[in-house]
Order: C-alpha cells, then structure tokens, then sequence
C-alpha cells in the first residue's frame, strides 16, 4: 500500500518534470517597437560554422532591424558538411524556418524550387524587394529563374566559373617565364620540362584528387553536357568529345614524362610539397588568397573565358519558405541587407571597435576609387584577436558589393569583379534546367562509374585510349543514351519556347 | 571473522594455488610457441596503440612544423598551442565536454534503470503480459519509422527540440540491450532465489533492488558499457534536434569540424576560393588531435571501471539443485 503510493508520486514528479521542459518553449509575448510595430521574429537557416560571437553581433543586428523594419532575427547556422543532410530534414518535416541559404552546390536551389519548398517571390520583388532588385545584375536574376519563376534573391558576387592555372611566383620570377601568356593546358609543356630539368625537389604540375581536367563544357549532369560555344546545343557525353580526349591524352603524356605527382588520383593538398603550376577555381584576386594559405606568392592566369552556367550563377541565393507567416518581412530583411551598408557590414564583419576598425583611404587610394562604382571611403581592419571569433562565409548573408574591403585587399576589388561579371560570356546552355526526374535510374548510377574512372584519367595516371573505351562502356550499361535524349529532348524544347 | 578462520582460508587458496598450477604443468604451452604468441599479440597490440599515441604527439606538435614537414614522430618543434587554445579561446568546447559527460552519465544511469526493470519484468515466467510486451519491444528491434518520422515525432509531438531530453532519450531504451539483460536474468537469476526472498518477505522493489541487481551485476556492466559508449559517442541526435549552442556534445563539434573539412576538400572546384577561406577559419589540425584526445581519455577510464564487475558477479553461485 505505502509502495504504491510512493510510485506515484515518482510518476507524477517525473512526468510534472518532463511537461515544465516541453512548456517552457511555448507562451511567448508580442514585443513592439519605437514605431510601435509589433516585431516579427524570423528563423534563418545558413551555413558555416557558428563563431563565439554570434549571439554578440546577433544583438547588435536584432536592435537594429526591431527599429527599422520590426524584425527579430533567429539565426541557425549548420556546419559545411552538415548542412545538406540537415536542411532536407528541415524542409521535408515541415519545419518552423522562413529563410535559408541555398544554392548549386548545396542544400540544392534547382530541386528545392521544383519540388516547391520554396516561395515565388516575384511579386515582393516588385514590391517590398524593389530597391535591391534593381541593384543586382540582371543576369544573376535570370539564373534565378526556374521555369519562368523566382524563388531565390542571389547574392552578388562572381558570376561565372574561371578555371585558372597557378604559378608559384618564385619560380616564374627565377626563370622569367611569361605566365600571362599561357592558357591551355599545351601552352604549359616546355615550361614543365624546364621546371623538371633545374628543379629536382619541385613537382612541375601538382595535381590532386579534386582535380578535373580543364573542361570546356556545361557538365549539366555529369559527365553530360553542352560544349561552350556550341549554339547548336547538342548535348554530349564530355568523354566523347575530341577536346576532352585531346586534354587526357596530353595529360597522360605530362604523367608519364614526369610532371605530375605520382600520387595526383589519390592525394590530398598537402602544402609542404613544393610546387610549381596547379590548378585552381578563381575570381578577381583570387591569388591574394591563395598565396595567404600557401604561405608565399603566387600568380595565375585563366585557363579559358570565364562562362556564365546555372550552376555558377546560382553560386548564392537566399530563400523564403513557401510556409513562413511573414514573407513580407523576410523580402524586407532581405532588401534592408542587400542595400543598407551599416547592416550589412555588421553581418559581415562583425561590430565597429571589436572585430573591426575603419580606416581611412591613403590619397592614392581616393584617387583610385573615385570613378569606380562600389567603392567606399573606408577599409576594415580586422582586431587580430578577436576576428576569430566572428568569421562568417560572407556571400551566405548577402551581396558582396556592398561591403567595404580588407586594409590588404585592393580598393576596387568589387569593381574589379563587376568588370569581371561584366566580362563573362552566356555558355549557350545557360538558363536551361534539365528535369532529371524521367531518367533519374539512370544518373543514379553515374557517380559510381565517374569515382572508378575519373580521377586516374584526368590526372593521367591511367593511359585514355584503354581506359575511355572502358569508361564509355560501363556508361552504356546505365543507360547514358537514355539520359543524353531525354536532354536532348528537353533543351530543344527549351530552345523553341525561348 | 575469527583468527583461526581467516587462517583456514588463507590454507585453502594456497592449496588452490598449487592445484592450479600443477594443472598449468598439464597445459603449458612449448616456450618457442610462447614466445612466437607474445611476438604476434605485442604486434597486434602495439598496431593498436601506435595510432593514439601518434594522435597525442600530433596534438602537441607546433603547427608550424606541421605544415612544414609533415606528421613525424618525433616533430621538430613541441608546442602546448593546441591544449592552451581549448582551455582559453575554446570556451565551447569546454563547455560541449560537459555537456557530453552529463549526457552519459544521466543517459547510463537512465538507460540501466529503464532497461533493467523492463528486461527483468519480461523474465519473470510470473508476468502476466509477458508475451504482449516482448512483441512490444521486438518490432522497433526490425523496423524503424526512419530519419523523418523520428524527426517530426521529437520535435512536433514530444517538443524536444533544442533540449538536453533529446541527447538523452533517444539512446536510452534499446531492444536490443532489453533482450540481451533478458536473456541474462533468465539464465543468471535462479527462479529459487526469487522465491526464497519472497518468503522472506521482499517486496518487488526490494527484491529487484537488493537481490537481482547485485546478482546480476556482470549483464547490467555490459549494457552500461554499451550505453556509455553509446551516448559518449553519439553526435547524430545533436546534428538532428539541437540548434542551440550551449547544448552541443563534444563529438557533434568534432564531426562537423571533420565533416566540414571533408566536404570543403571534396567539394573544391564548386567553391573556388571560398572554399579556401573557408577552411581557413576552421581549427587547425593540432587543435583536432587536442580534441581527439581530450575526448578519449575518460572513455578509455571507464572500460577498467566497468570491468570490475564482470569479474565481480561470477563468483556468485547461490542455489544448490
């Protein structure tokens, strides 16, 4: 009897206990403004990883959006290899969010659109988005288009994808080689040989297992494809075309004499080996932050004309929940931070006088800028001690060009990536989304084939003229052809309606 | 105990001693073999341990020379950088490590006391729901509802999200470790001493608590190794259901630094130089071996501890048939 009545008092202490922790989230109380707006408070998914700081600057952030616009913003940050995984869970299940991070190469913009996760927005564009929709570059809209609609704000910043071959300056310097000048791969060849001859501890041409040979080609759904400059739109199997074999066959002849590290389709960048040319994905001044990871200087030189594609063009974009309750106040966060300096330095940075500090152009510097369009009258210089407690993948909160520069970055680093933009050709494919859904078995078993073959065959460390007709064959097996017509058959549709 | 008892004792283990050993006499092995066992096992072991050390030397190698030379055994220059920035810059993971250590200390003892009396009430021939309730606990064993359902079942029903409840209550009842403790207490737990007990008057508590437990130490030690391991090196329900920051276990910060530099690393040609920048600002790699090591040394204390009881319970022979 006494036993009894003790196990019930167990059970409904720890069920009183459980209950106080579930209620505890619920029962929150409207807050207004100055304005007297009530203040809206918006969950935004983004990824990276979270930094100390984060609450700190969120402070700052949330008393300065309360008053200009009423919004509160809840910021939830998912680390780079996470985010993917955690955003379909997220969207999937119906979850409370309003915005997220979304683009080409994660949490993905193109599929998330089709399945309808996510918001048109092109009334509010019109609308409460009006001032930043005419400040972004046209064709970064255009890319946001999936089927005629928007339903992402890009964050401008570069357009297009810009192989590029990079030297080790020392090297260039002691033998004077005229980098400017090489582009393709073929251009490179005496100038590896004379690496290899005098320099016996350097690797001329150091490869590693991410590399993908230059690729002249909108790799729609790898391996299949548009070639650049190909108006006729005729999609293609990249391992099929002369320009690819060529590239591997020239590859394979640099492994073999010697060039390339031995270990290219296994490694990893390990940076204390000495090289001399490799290979890297860049942008205006990329080199600055190449060399600031390797340690010592480097020059680069493109490989090709930059090409606009969906998949570069799509590089960043911000969307809204088709479910949010305030979709109003997410387009005018949105267009606050794209447009407001003050914000968007803040998100960026962090806060004036203890992550960063103004400082003010030299008069060379002045001179510079003064005809240049997204210059500023300040640089920032990051506090030393505290910058590692707020470092944020800048382009994930919004467009690059409205915030100032680094003290050691050029003064018209965003107006050199207008002209860069400006620069870039359309590849003929860009604007075309493939619908992969009728032939998705098929795709599905691509990757397989492409991990078996296609590291040792870009990095030449197997021969091409065995290895391709092997590689083309187990595509076969899976259906390539299927794939190649049903693009073929979409993309020519695409062309008539166009 | 008396003198003259104690010496009694004392006389019968040495009696046993030299039983023992004259029957080792009988099964000693040739000592070239001997020799050839202890070469084999110190390799093997040696394979083992060699990789933790390296962790360790790596941990306090200076990160310069690091990236210089590469991994040595014996780096150029030794550096305390990495344990210093956990301690000073790394508040979160000081505070991640307590948040892990409080996670498996209140998950084991949870887990122990849920699995325990369910395992025991299905082992007791006497249950009247017996059967009902092993199919209740063999279906979750063969199916799961899967990532979304447990998903939307933690956030929208039981309002979990972002509490330390969703660290601990997912590990803790696992059908597994019930049939296992349930095997173990029908095997270990003779029928006839329940029934002494309860002629002694015991209640079922007391008679759970003071009999069976003790008795069946050994099995509750195995599924309290399971659930200590289990929680200390669960970092998916963190990853899944908590957002905020001051609930974060230390292997969910770990896998997504790794995560994190795997992906960048993979994913290289599609971030371009943001990539670069990107991995700039994740810990360098000595801060990771740090952690790696900080993060093992308790656990590697608790298998000592547990294994004490394995040891414990198997002298206990108490009913004579």
């Amino acid at each position: 009897m006494k036993f009894k009545y003790a196990k019930r008092v167990v059970a409904l202490g720890m069920a009183a206990m459980l209950s106080a922790g579930m209620l505890a989230g619920c029962g929150k109380k409207a807050e207004t403004n100055e304005k007297g707006e009530e203040i809206v408070e918006l969950t935004w998914y983004q990824v990276g990883d979270s930094q100390s700081d984060d609450e700190l600057v969120l402070e700052e952030v949330n008393k300065y959006i309360a008053e200009e616009i009423g919004v509160k913003l809840n910021v939830i940050k998912v680390g780079w290899g996470d985010y993917n995984q955690k955003m379909q869970v997220v969207i999937n299940t119906g979850d409370q969010w309003d915005m997220c991070f979304t683009c080409s190469w994660t949490n993905d913009y193109l599929q998330n659109a089709q399945k309808g996760a996510f918001l048109e927005l092109d009334d509010l564009l019109q609308n409460e988005g009006k001032e930043m929709y005419d400040s972004i570059d046209p064709r970064f809209w255009e890319a946001a288009k999936v089927g005629g609609k928007t339903y992402g704000v890009p964050s401008e910043k570069e357009i297009g994808s810009c192989p590029m071959w990079v030297f080790t300056k020392e090297y260039v310097d002691k033998y004077d080689i005229p980098y400017e000048d090489l582009h393709t791969l073929e251009d490179l060849e005496p100038y590896l040989q004379l690496i290899k001859e005098n320099e016996p501890d350097v690797v001329p041409m150091y490869l590693t297992k991410d590399y993908t040979a230059p690729t002249y080609m909108d790799k729609i759904q790898d391996p299949i494809g548009i070639e650049y400059g190909d108006d006729s739109l005729t999609v293609k199997n990249v391992f099929e075309t002369d320009r690819m074999m060529e590239t591997l066959h020239t590859m394979r002849k640099y492994y073999e004499a010697g060039y390339i590290n031995k270990d290219a389709a296994t490694a990893s960048d390990d940076k204390s080996v000495k090289r001399f040319v490799t290979k890297g994905d860049g942008q205006p001044y990329a080199e600055l932050i190449w060399g600031k990871d390797l340690g010592y200087e480097v020059v680069a030189t493109q490989i090709m004309d930059t090409q606009i594609t969906n998949g570069s063009a799509r590089g960043a974009l911000t969307a809204i929940n088709k479910n949010s309750e305030h979709p109003e106040k997410a387009m005018e966060l949105i267009n606050l931070i794209n447009t407001d300096e003050y914000l968007r330095n803040l998100l960026n940075y962090g806060i004036e006088g203890t992550h960063w500090e103004k400082v003010e152009l030299t008069e060379e510097e002045k001179q510079e800028a003064s005809d240049k369009p997204y210059t500023y009258d300040f640089k920032v210089k990051l506090n030393e001690e505290k910058k590692k407690d707020y470092s944020v993948p800048y382009y994930v909160q919004g467009g690059l060009f409205n915030t100032y520069v680094l003290d050691n970055e050029p003064v018209d680093k965003w107006a050199e990536f207008k002209e860069f933009n400006d620069a870039s050709q359309e590849a003929p494919s860009f604007g075309f989304d493939f619908n992969l859904e009728p032939v998705s078995t098929q795709v599905a078993g691509f990757r397989n084939v492409l991990d078996e073959f296609g590291k040792s065959l870009y990095t030449g460390s197997v021969d091409p003229d065995e290895y391709v007709p092997q590689l083309l064959k187990k595509l076969e097996a899976t259906g390539v052809q299927d794939v190649i017509d049903e693009m073929q058959k979409q993309i020519d549709e695409w062309k008539t309606n166009k | 105990m008396s003198f003259a008892e104690r010496r009694k004792e004392r006389a019968k283990e040495k009696q046993l001693q030299k039983l023992e050993e004259q029957q080792c006499e009988w099964n000693k092995i040739k000592k070239p073999t001997n020799v050839l066992f202890n070469i084999i096992l110190s390799v093997l072991s040696l394979l083992c341990v060699i990789p933790f050390i390296f962790v360790i030397i790596i941990s306090f190698t200076d990160e310069q020379s690091l990236t210089m030379n590469g991994y040595r055994f014996i780096p150029e220059k030794w550096s305390l950088y990495a344990y210093e920035y956990i301690v000073s810059a790394g508040q979160n993971i000081l505070k991640s490590y307590g948040v892990t250590i409080l996670v498996t200390v209140v998950g084991t003892l949870l887990g122990l006391l849920l699995i325990g009396t369910y395992a025991y009430a299905l082992s007791r021939k006497t249950y009247a729901f017996r059967s009902f309730f092993t199919k209740v606990i063999t279906v979750p064993m063969l199916f799961s509802g899967g990532m979304i359902a447990n998903y939307l079942v933690m956030t929208k029903v039981l309002m979990l999200k972002n509490s330390v409840w969703a660290l601990i209550l997912p590990l803790c009842m696992n059908s597994f470790n019930v049939i296992v403790l349930r095997t173990f207490f029908k095997t270990s737990i003779p029928d006839a001493v329940v029934e002494s007990a309860k002629i002694d008057g015991a209640s079922e508590w007391k008679l759970f608590f003071k009999i069976v437990i003790p008795m069946a130490m050994p099995g509750l030690a195995t599924i309290g190794l399971f659930l200590t391991l289990g929680y200390w090196n669960d970092w998916f329900n963190a990853l899944m259901y908590i957002d905020d920051k001051s609930w974060v276990p230390l292997q969910f910060l770990m896998i997504q630094i790794q995560n994190s530099i795997d992906w960048l690393a993979s994913n290289k040609s599609m971030m371009g130089v943001e990539g670069i920048q990107a991995a700039a600002n994740l810990p360098k790699e000595t801060i990771k071996m740090a952690i790696v090591v900080i993060s093992t040394l308790p656990i590697i204390f608790a298998y000592p501890f547990f294994q004490r009881y394995f040891v414990n319970g198997l002298t206990v022979g108490a009913v004579k048939e």
